[in-house]
């Protein structure tokens, strides 16, 4: 074999990426492919910047020297950042060089750039596999994303339903117990009030109007209580006609006792049904700045020991825990 | 069946006869009618049940209903595009077929895609013959072929019996073909 003869034309029309240079630089065969990147250029620094293998520029004489032993080379095209090729060459007489490119992983940037197409390509390289693979794989990665906003979407929704009171719309005790425990973390620096309400004699309303009234009358009450509290305050109903509120203030005592008067004042106002009493809501505080709360059921067992009192004392008005209730 | 295929009817039936009516057959058949969101697998009868109610809802036959499938889906673009790297013309699209389980593989790995052979019979006369287990593959199959057919501006006579395929091409160059860069966008530069 060491004597067969390969014509180098036939050579180039083998590979239409190869540049055949002469050692001052000149390009002197080019395959069909890479002509479309040289724009007839006639000398190789023209078009392209040499460089090592980190992408720093190396001179032209020195690139030509090196070639063989398998060793890569880099060719920065000039005026097109995003492209640069890849290859090998050899020397096959001592003033001229063959070398054989491939555009590497800035193959879909060359394809745009130059217009390319798949005759571009001899049938030997992977480009054709490379361009599918990379358009097909962004498709099915825009139907996997499609699939994670949906599935996104439904946890949020799911969330949000697993911790709302149906009937009202305000959190239930699930979602409260998260908020609140969370806020009894925090209490020294953000302190706030656990205020316990329930309405006076909702029962009879129920009894006498029906179970509709009654919901459409709880309806109302919890859309006062979102409507008073301010915006990192939280409203929950436990079931029946009892609620719990979460006030975050620095002086929680005053704040809250406000909040509830006003609270109070408005439900008190509300048109039941035509023919029947006003409706009153009772209401018992216990903050967070009480020097006694180790433990967060004690907060609870205050504000429902305040809003025992607040029955007992009469209804339609709100107590803060004190000692004098312990 | 792989979410993708169910996925596919679902669109194609959402995209052709509305989302409304696509509700009407996913109630039918008992499929949430949000359709199918993930590509984990469901029984087949499942699938089975979409296409054959499918049917019967348009008075179609099962056979015209799965080419219309194929058709619709050729003719969505990122599929087309796809499509267009099996070659430079129909002959060679069709030749490149016996590839294509190959190419999906690469893309989704476990898209169980029937088998099928590609015969060459006489110079633009090809039979694609199915896997006897997949009777309905070669009529989405027919489908997607006429609609490539006209994409590539080739004139084809394509004839589907039972598990085979036949494709006759008439007039490689009938019409103009349907532009196709290998890059989707393509710069001004």
């Amino acid at each position: 074999m060491k004597d067969a003869v390969v014509d180098m034309r036939d050579l180039a029309d083998l590979m239409p990426m190869h540049l055949l240079l002469n050692r001052a630089g000149v390009m002197v065969s080019q395959g069909r492919t890479l002509a479309k990147l040289l724009g007839g250029a006639a000398r190789l620094e023209d078009v392209f910047i040499p460089t090592n293998n980190i992408g720093q520029p190396i001179r032209f004489d020195d690139l030509f020297s090196q070639l063989g032993d398998g060793k890569r080379i880099f060719l920065q095209l000039r005026h097109h950042q995003d492209v640069s090729l890849r290859g090998h060459g050899v020397q096959v007489l001592p003033e001229l060089a063959m070398l054989n490119l491939g555009f590497g992983i800035c193959l879909s940037s060359a394809v745009q750039r130059f217009g390319l197409s798949d005759s571009d390509f001899p049938p030997s390289d992977l480009a054709m596999e490379f361009l599918f693979l990379h358009e097909a794989n962004r498709a099915a990665l825009t139907e996997l994303s499609r699939v994670n906003t949906r599935l996104a979407e439904a946890r949020e929704s799911a969330q949000i339903l697993s911790i709302t009171d149906p009937l009202t719309g305000v959190l239930n005790r699930r979602g409260f117990d998260a908020v609140f425990s969370k806020a009894f973390d925090q209490r020294d620096k953000n302190p706030f009030a656990l205020v316990h309400m329930d309405l006076d004699r909702f029962k009879e309303i129920n009894d006498t109007f029906g179970h509709a009234a009654g919901d459409r009358v709880l309806a109302e009450v919890a859309a006062v209580l979102a409507s008073e509290v301010r915006s990192g305050d939280r409203v929950c109903r436990m079931g029946g006609d009892e609620f719990l509120i979460l006030i975050l203030a620095d002086r929680p005592a005053a704040v809250a006792q406000n909040i509830c008067e006003r609270m109070i004042r408005k439900i008190g106002a509300m048109e039941v049904c035509p023919g029947s009493e006003k409706v009153s809501a009772s209401m018992g505080i216990a903050v967070s700045d009480s020097k006694r709360i180790l433990q967060l059921p004690q907060l609870f067992e205050m504000a429902d020991a305040a809003l025992y009192r607040a029955k007992a004392s009469g209804r339609g008005r709100v107590v803060s825990w004190s000692e004098a209730l312990r | 069946m792989h979410g993708l295929v169910n996925r596919c009817i679902e669109a194609f039936l959402r995209s052709t006869y509305g989302s409304a009516t696509w509700q009407k057959i996913a109630a039918e058949v008992d499929v949430h009618p949000d359709g199918f969101l993930t590509w984990s697998a469901s029984p087949d009868s499942v699938t089975h049940a979409i296409v054959i109610a499918s049917a019967r809802r348009f008075d179609k036959s099962l056979g015209e209903l799965l080419e219309d499938i194929g058709a619709w889906l050729s003719r969505q673009e990122q599929i087309r595009r796809l499509l267009r790297f099996g070659g430079a013309n129909f002959e060679e699209f069709v030749e490149s077929l016996r590839e294509l389980p190959g190419r999906i593989k690469l893309v989704i790995p476990d898209l169980e895609f029937p088998g099928f052979v590609v015969l060459a019979d006489a110079p633009g006369n090809y039979r694609i013959i199915a896997d006897p287990h997949q009777p309905g593959l070669m009529r989405v199959l027919a489908g997607m072929l006429r609609v490539m057919a006209d994409d590539y501006g080739s004139l084809v006579i394509i004839s589907v019996v039972r598990d085979c395929i036949a494709i006759e091409i008439v007039l490689p160059d009938y019409s103009g073909k349907r532009r196709f860069d290998l890059s989707p966008i393509r710069l001004m530069s």
